[in-house]
C-alpha cells in the first residue's frame, strides 16, 4: 500500500474527526428520539452504515452522515492499523494498548449484540404456563391442525414470507394459501359496535344541534349552560367568535339571537365546539377497549366531516370473521409506546382452485376454516419462540411506597419446570433480580391487575438471549485495568517529581 | 493581623456553623413549633417530621421555607414552616388569611380575578395571595387546571405551567388541611371524644336498623354522632391527606401507617382509637386556646406513647429536623463566595495579599469538611449512597469539583485551585438550590432505581467524571478569560493552567468511562442490555467521546495549548448537556419530566461557553496576555 496514505490511514489525526464525527452522531441520534422514538432512531442513526435525511425530518438532520456501523467500523480499522503501524513494547505504553485492546473487544462485542440478541417478552396471568415467549414487532401467520396422535400439528410463517407476498405451502396440510393483501398496521372494527356506537353518536349529536337550532333558542340555552361550569366556558368561547366578550353568556346570547347577521355564526360555533366536545367525552365513556377504539375512529371520522355508512359498512374479506369487520388501514406507528398492528389477506387454494379470501389481524381470533373435512384455525399473532421449559406465574407482588402511587417493587412468583431434566422449582423474578436460565435472562418488565379476570394479578417478562453478554464486561474489565495502570503511572511520576513552588505562604512551616 | 487572619476568619465561620448545631428548641409558655415540627408523617412515601412537610410544602406554594402572617393584622411577620403547619393543621380560618400561594403569571391572576399590582389598601403585595383570596374563582382555576393536565407536558405554555403549578399548590394545601381534623369543625376535640363514646352503640344501631327494626331517639343519637363524623371524615378522605396514624400494633413498618380518615373509619369498626387522634385532638385545643403548657404535654404524652415502637423513627425526626435547621449546604454556599472574594484579591496582588491565599486554603478545607458532613448526614438519613437524584447530583459535584480544586492547590499553592473550588463548589450549590425548589428532595426511589449498590458504584463514579470534567472547564474558562481581558496571564501560569487541564481530563475520563460501563452493567442486570442508547446513556458516551478527542489532540499534537483550552470548553457543554439536557428531552428511562425553567438557563450557558471557545481560537496577538 501507498506508504503515505498508510500513514495517513493511521494518524491521530483520523481518530479525533472519527471521535468527532462520534460524539456528533450520538448527540443527533439523541435528538432523533424525541420524533421517532427510541428504537426507530436506533435502528436509523446507530444500526445503520449512512444516515440520509428524507423529508419530515427536523431542520437539524444533515443531508448526509455516516452511521454507527461506518463510524465504528472505521474506529476498530484505525485503532487496529494504528497499532499494527506503531506498536512499541514499553512500560509506560502497557495502559494504552490494554486501554485498546478493550475497546476492539467492546466495538466488537456491541457489533455481535447486534446481530445475535434478541428480545421477546412472556406475558401472563396469575394460574397461567408458557413455554414460549413473544416477539415485540413482528408477526406471524399460524395454521392450527386437528391433533394427530395425539400431537397437535402447527405451522407457521414469518412475518418476513407475508410481506413478501410468497405462496405459502405447508407439507401436511391439504390445501396451499396466497397472501392477497398485506399491510403494516391496521385497525379492524366489527361492524355490530360501529353500527351501535355510531348510531348513538349520531343521535346525540343531531339532539345537539337541533337545540342550537334556531336564534329563539339560544337565550334560554345560554340560561341552561350558566349552572355548568365547562358549558359556560364553551359559550364563552363561541360568544368571544363572534364578537362578544361579555362575562353574561345571557345577555350576549340575547344580543346575537337579535341580530340576524351574527346569529347563524354563533349556532355554528356552538354546535361545531360541543359536539367535538362530546365525541370526545363519548370515547372515553366506552366500558370495553373495543368499542372505545370504534367510538374514537367514528369520532374522528365526524370531526373530519367524513360519513361512515353504518347500514353499508364494506367487509373486510369475503369470508370468515372479516365478513362483519370493516378494515381500516393506518400509516406505521412511531415512538416508543405505539405499536404496529399488521393485517393480511390470505386466499386459500384446495388443489389449486380458490375457496375463498379470509381477513387476518392479531385483533382477530383465530377463525377455523373447513377444507377437504377437516378443521383448521388460522391467525395472525405475534411471534412466538419456543423453550425447551415451561413457566407458571404463581404469583404477583406489586407494592407501592405508602401514600404514593410511586412503585416500591414489582415481583413475580414462578414456578419453572423443565420435563426434560427432571426439574421443578420455584423461583422468584423482581426489578434487579433477573431469572438466568436456558441461555435466555428474564427480567420483570410490566405489572397490572386485570379487572375482568376476578382481579388477577398479570406480569410481563422481558425475555433476552444473547450468547456474546461476556464480550462487554471482559472488555470493560480490560479497559479499566489499562486506564488505571496509565492514570497511576503518570500520577506517580508527576507526583514524585519536584516542582518550583509558585507563591510560598508566610505560615507554611 | 498578617498572622492572625487565616486562624481568625476560619475559626470564625467554624463557630457561625457549629452554633446551629443543636436541636432546635421553643421558648417556654409559647406553642411549642419546633417539638411539633419533630412530630413523625408519612408523607410522599417516606418517614419525615413535621417541619419537612411544611418547608416542603411551602417550597412549592411559596418557593420558601418560610411563610409570612401577612399585613392583616399589623405589620407582617415571618411565621416558620412549623408555625404554619400548626395553624394549617388546627386553626385554618387563621391560615385562610396568610398570603401564601406565589403567584406571578398575569394570565393566571387575571383568570382569579387578583391584583395585578401590588394593593396596599388591601394588604396585598401583588405577588403572594391567601386561600381566601383565590376561594371565589376556585372552579375557574379547577376548570382551567383540567384543560392543561389533558394537553401533552411538552406543549405546556408558560401559562399552563403556572396553572398547574398554582392547582399543585391548591391541592397541596387542601389535603394538608385535612391532616389532623376535619375543616369545618368547632371544637374537633369534643366530637371525637363523643365520637368514640358512640361507636358501640351507635354499630348496634346500625345493624339492628339493617335488620328492621325501629330505633329508640337513645339509638338514632349515637348513629347519628357516628354518621356526623364518618361524613367528615369522608370528606377529607377525598382528599388524601399525609398518613399521621403510626400503627398501634409493635413491628408493623410503614405500610402499617394510616390517615386520619382511615382511622376514623377503623375506630367506628370498634378498633382501638390510635393515640394519634387523641394526641391531635388535644393539640388542637390547645392551640386554638393559645395555651402553651398545654399543647406541650400533649406532644409530650404522644410522644411518651409512641416511644416503645416507635424509638427510631422519633429519632430520625429528630436528625432530620436538625439537618434542616444546621442548613449545611446553604452555610457552604456562603462561604464558597466568601473563599472566592479572599481568593481573587489575592490574585491582584499576589505578593501583597500571600496571606489571603492561605486564608481561603484553609478555608476551603473547612468548608469541604462543611459540604462532606452535609452529605453524610443526608445518607445517613436517607440511608442511601450520596447521589439519589437530580438535586444530590449537584451537591455531589460540587463536592467532588472542591475536593478536585484543593488537589491541584496541594501542586501548584498558586491559588488557582482554590478558585475553581469555590466557583465549583458556589455555582453547583445555586442549581441544587434551585432544584429543591420542586418540593422534597429525599424522595423514595423507583423499584428500577431502588438498588444501594449500583447507586453506590455507577452513579457515584459517573458524577465524579461529571465533576472532573466541569473542573478541567471551569480552569479553561479562568485561562481565557484571565488571558483574553487582562494582562494577567503569564507564560508559566498558562502552561501551569494547561498542565492542570490535562491532569483533570485525564481523571475525568477514567472516571466517565468506568462510571458509563458501570451504567452498563447495571442495565444489562437490570434489563437485559449493555448498552440501550437511551438518552442519559448516550450524554454519558459523549462525555467519554469527548475526553477521548482531547486526550488524542494532544498526544498527536493536533492542538495546541488554547486549541485544547476550546476541548476542555467544548466538555462543558458536553457535560451540562448530559446531565440536564437529556432530561429535558423526556424519553428514556432516565427522564425526570420537562424542565422548561432550566432549559434557557442551559442554552444560556452553552452560549456563554461557544463565546469562549471562539475567544480562545483567536490569534493570539487580539489576546492582552503576552503569551507567544
Amino acid at each position: 500500500m501507498n506508504a503515505r496514505l498508510w500513514k495517513f490511514l493511521t494518524s491521530l489525526k483520523v481518530t479525533v474527526v472519527l471521535l468527532l464525527l462520534s460524539t456528533l452522531l450520538v448527540f443527533l441520534g439523541t435528538m432523533a428520539q424525541v420524533n421517532e422514538g427510541l428504537w426507530e432512531a436506533q435502528e436509523r442513526w446507530f444500526k445503520s452504515y449512512f444516515v440520509v435525511r428524507h423529508a419530515g425530518d427536523a431542520w437539524w438532520v444533515p443531508p448526509v452522515f455516516p452511521g454507527g456501523y461506518s463510524l465504528g467500523f472505521s474506529l476498530l480499522f484505525n485503532l487496529i492499523a494504528a497499532h499494527i503501524h506503531r506498536f512499541q513494547w514499553s512500560s509506560k505504553k502497557v495502559g494504552i494498548h490494554l486501554t485498546h485492546a478493550g475497546i476492539v473487544l467492546l466495538l466488537v462485542g456491541q457489533l455481535a449484540t447486534d446481530m445475535l440478541s434478541r428480545e421477546s417478552f412472556v406475558s401472563f396471568e396469575e394460574g397461567q404456563t408458557r413455554d414460549y415467549s413473544e416477539a415485540h414487532r413482528t408477526v406471524e401467520l399460524v395454521v392450527l391442525g386437528e391433533p394427530q396422535n395425539g400431537r397437535e400439528r402447527v405451522v407457521a410463517f414469518s412475518e418476513a414470507a407475508l410481506s413478501r407476498k410468497q405462496a405459502l405451502l405447508a407439507p401436511d396440510f391439504p390445501f396451499e394459501m396466497r397472501v392477497t393483501e398485506w399491510g403494516e398496521n391496521g385497525e379492524v372494527h366489527s361492524h355490530a359496535t360501529l353500527l351501535e356506537i355510531g348510531t348513538q353518536m349520531q343521535t346525540a349529536i343531531a339532539t345537539m344541534k337541533s337545540k342550537y337550532g334556531t336564534a329563539e333558542a339560544l337565550p334560554g340555552e345560554a340560561e341552561r349552560a350558566k349552572e355548568n361550569g365547562a358549558r359556560s366556558a364553551i359559550w364563552a368561547e363561541a360568544l368571544k367568535a363572534v364578537g362578544e366578550k361579555d362575562p353574561d353568556i345571557v345577555a350576549a346570547a340575547k344580543r346575537v339571537a337579535a341580530d340576524p347577521a351574527r346569529e347563524g355564526i354563533l349556532r355554528k360555533e356552538l354546535q361545531t365546539r360541543f359536539s367535538s366536545q362530546m365525541l370526545e367525552a363519548f370515547s372515553m365513556r366506552q366500558p370495553t377497549m373495543e368499542k372505545m377504539q370504534a367510538a374514537k375512529y367514528l369520532g374522528s371520522q365526524l370531526a373530519e366531516d367524513k360519513f361512515v355508512p353504518l347500514d353499508k359498512l364494506p367487509a373486510a374479506a369475503a369470508q370468515g370473521a372479516g365478513q362483519r369487520m370493516l378494515l381500516v388501514p393506518k400509516p406505521p406507528a412511531h415512538g416508543m409506546d405505539d405499536r404496529n398492528f399488521p393485517y393480511a389477506k390470505i386466499e386459500i387454494l384446495e388443489k389449486g382452485k380458490s375457496i375463498g379470501v379470509w381477513m387476518l389481524s392479531p385483533w382477530i381470533v383465530p377463525q377455523e376454516i373447513q377444507v377437504g373435512g377437516q378443521t383448521f384455525r388460522i391467525a395472525l399473532r405475534s411471534e412466538r419462540y419456543g423453550q425447551p421449559f415451561s413457566l407458571t406465574l404463581l404469583k404477583t407482588t406489586h407494592e407501592v411506597y405508602p401514600g404514593t402511587q410511586i412503585p416500591k417493587n414489582f415481583q413475580s412468583h414462578i414456578m419453572l419446570e423443565n420435563k426434560g431434566k427432571g426439574e421443578k422449582r420455584e423461583v422468584d423474578i423482581s426489578m434487579n433480580n433477573p431469572l438466568r436460565y436456558g441461555g435466555l435472562t428474564f427480567y420483570q418488565h410490566q405489572m397490572g391487575r386485570t379487572e375482568v379476570s376476578g382481579g388477577k394479578g398479570n406480569s410481563q417478562l422481558q425475555v433476552v438471549r444473547n450468547p456474546s453478554w461476556i464480550t462487554p464486561y471482559l472488555g470493560c474489565a480490560i479497559v479499566s485495568l489499562g486506564m488505571v495502570w496509565q492514570f497511576l503511572y503518570h500520577l506517580v511520576g508527576f507526583v514524585t517529581k519536584p516542582r518550583p513552588v509558585k507563591a510560598k505562604a508566610p505560615l507554611q512551616a | 493581623m498578617k498572622k492572625l487572619l487565616p486562624l481568625l476568619l476560619p475559626a470564625l465561620c467554624a463557630l457561625w456553623v457549629v452554633s446551629a448545631w443543636r436541636t432546635p428548641s421553643d421558648k417556654s409558655d409559647t406553642i411549642p413549633a419546633n417539638a411539633f415540627g419533630r412530630l413523625p408523617v408519612i408523607a410522599n412515601g417516606r418517614v419525615q417530621p413535621l417541619d419537612s412537610l411544611a418547608r416542603n410544602s411551602l417550597l412549592q406554594i411559596r418557593e420558601k421555607q418560610t411563610a409570612s402572617t401577612g399585613t392583616s393584622e399589623g405589620a407582617a411577620r415571618t411565621l416558620s414552616a412549623s408555625e404554619w403547619l400548626l395553624e394549617l393543621f388546627f386553626q385554618q380560618d387563621k391560615a385562610d388569611t396568610r398570603p401564601v400561594f406565589r403567584i406571578l403569571h398575569t394570565e393566571v391572576k387575571g383568570l382569579l380575578g387578583l391584583p395585578l399590582d401590588p394593593d396596599p389598601a388591601q394588604g396585598m403585595d401583588g405577588k403572594h395571595f391567601s386561600w381566601n383570596n383565590l376561594a371565589p374563582k376556585l372552579p375557574d382555576l379547577m376548570q382551567e387546571a383540567r384543560r392543561a393536565q389533558s394537553v401533552k407536558s411538552e406543549l405546556h405554555t408558560p401559562y399552563d405551567r403556572a396553572l398547574l403549578q398554582l392547582w399543585n399548590g391548591v391541592t397541596l394545601y387542601r389535603r394538608l388541611e385535612a391532616a389532623a381534623q376535619p375543616r369545618d369543625t368547632d371544637d374537633w376535640e369534643r366530637e371525637l371524644r363523643e365520637f368514640t363514646a358512640a361507636v358501640p352503640a351507635g354499630r348496634a344501631a346500625a345493624k339492628a336498623q339493617q335488620e328492621g327494626k325501629t330505633l329508640d331517639p337513645k339509638e338514632t343519637a349515637a348513629l347519628e354522632t357516628l354518621i356526623h363524623t364518618l361524613q367528615h371524615a369522608s370528606d377529607m378522605q377525598t382528599l388524601t391527606p399525609p398518613l399521621l396514624v403510626p400503627p398501634i400494633t409493635p413491628g408493623i413498618g410503614p405500610e402499617g401507617w394510616q390517615r386520619t380518615d382511615e382511622s376514623l373509619f377503623q375506630v367506628a369498626k370498634g378498633e382501638p382509637v390510635p393515640s394519634a387522634l387523641r394526641a391531635y385532638a388535644a393539640m388542637g385545643t390547645a392551640y386554638r386556646a393559645g395555651n402553651g403548657p398545654a399543647f406541650s404535654a400533649a406532644v409530650e404524652t404522644y410522644r411518651q406513647e409512641l416511644g416503645p415502637n416507635l424509638h427510631k423513627v422519633l429519632k430520625k425526626c429528630a436528625n432530620e429536623q436538625l439537618f434542616s435547621n444546621l442548613e449545611p449546604f446553604y452555610k457552604a454556599t456562603v462561604l464558597y463566595v466568601l473563599i472566592g472574594l479572599c481568593v481573587m484579591i489575592f490574585t491582584l496582588a499576589p505578593e501583597r495579599f500571600s496571606v489571603l491565599r492561605e486564608t481561603a486554603h484553609r478555608l476551603t478545607l473547612f468548608t469541604l469538611l462543611l459540604h462532606t458532613a452535609g452529605l453524610i448526614f443526608r445518607m445517613v438519613l436517607e440511608g442511601r449512597p450520596p447521589v439519589t437524584n437530580l438535586y444530590s447530583s449537584a451537591v455531589f459535584i460540587g463536592w467532588g469539583a472542591c475536593g478536585l480544586g484543593l488537589l491541584l492547590e496541594r501542586f501548584w499553592k498558586n491559588g488557582i485551585g482554590l478558585l475553581a473550588s469555590s466557583s465549583a463548589g458556589f455555582l453547583t450549590l445555586i442549581i441544587a438550590h434551585n432544584l429543591a425548589q420542586s418540593g422534597d428532595t429525599m424522595e423514595m426511589m423507583r423499584a428500577v432505581l431502588d438498588t444501594n449498590f449500583w447507586l453506590a458504584t455507577h452513579v457515584v463514579v459517573v458524577t465524579l467524571g461529571y465533576s472532573a470534567t466541569f473542573v478541567a472547564g471551569l480552569l479553561a474558562v479562568l485561562y481565557v478569560v484571565l488571558g483574553f481581558f487582562t494582562s494577567t496571564l503569564t507564560k508559566e501560569s498558562a502552561q501551569s493552567l494547561s498542565k492542570m487541564v490535562y491532569g483533570i481530563v485525564c481523571f475525568a475520563a477514567l472516571f466517565s468511562f468506568i462510571g458509563t460501563v458501570l451504567g452498563g452493567i447495571w442495565a444489562d442486570q437490570s434489563w437485559g442490555r449493555f448498552w440501550g442508547w437511551d438518552a442519559k446513556e448516550n450524554g454519558a458516551l459523549m462525555i467519554v467521546l469527548w475526553n477521548a478527542i482531547f486526550l488524542h489532540a494532544r498526544w498527536g499534537g493536533i492542538a495546541r495549548e488554547r486549541g485544547l483550552m476550546a476541548l476542555a470548553l467544548g466538555g462543558n457543554i458536553i457535560t451540562a448537556w448530559s446531565w440536564f439536557g437529556v432530561n429535558m428531552l423526556g424519553i428514556g428511562l432516565h427522564s425526570y419530566g420537562f424542565m422548561s425553567a432550566a432549559f434557557s438557563w442551559l442554552m444560556l450557558f452553552v452560549v456563554t461557553q461557544l463565546i469562549l471557545m471562539a475567544l480562545a481560537l483567536l490569534p493570539v496577538r487580539l489576546w492582552r496576555s503576552r503569551l507567544a
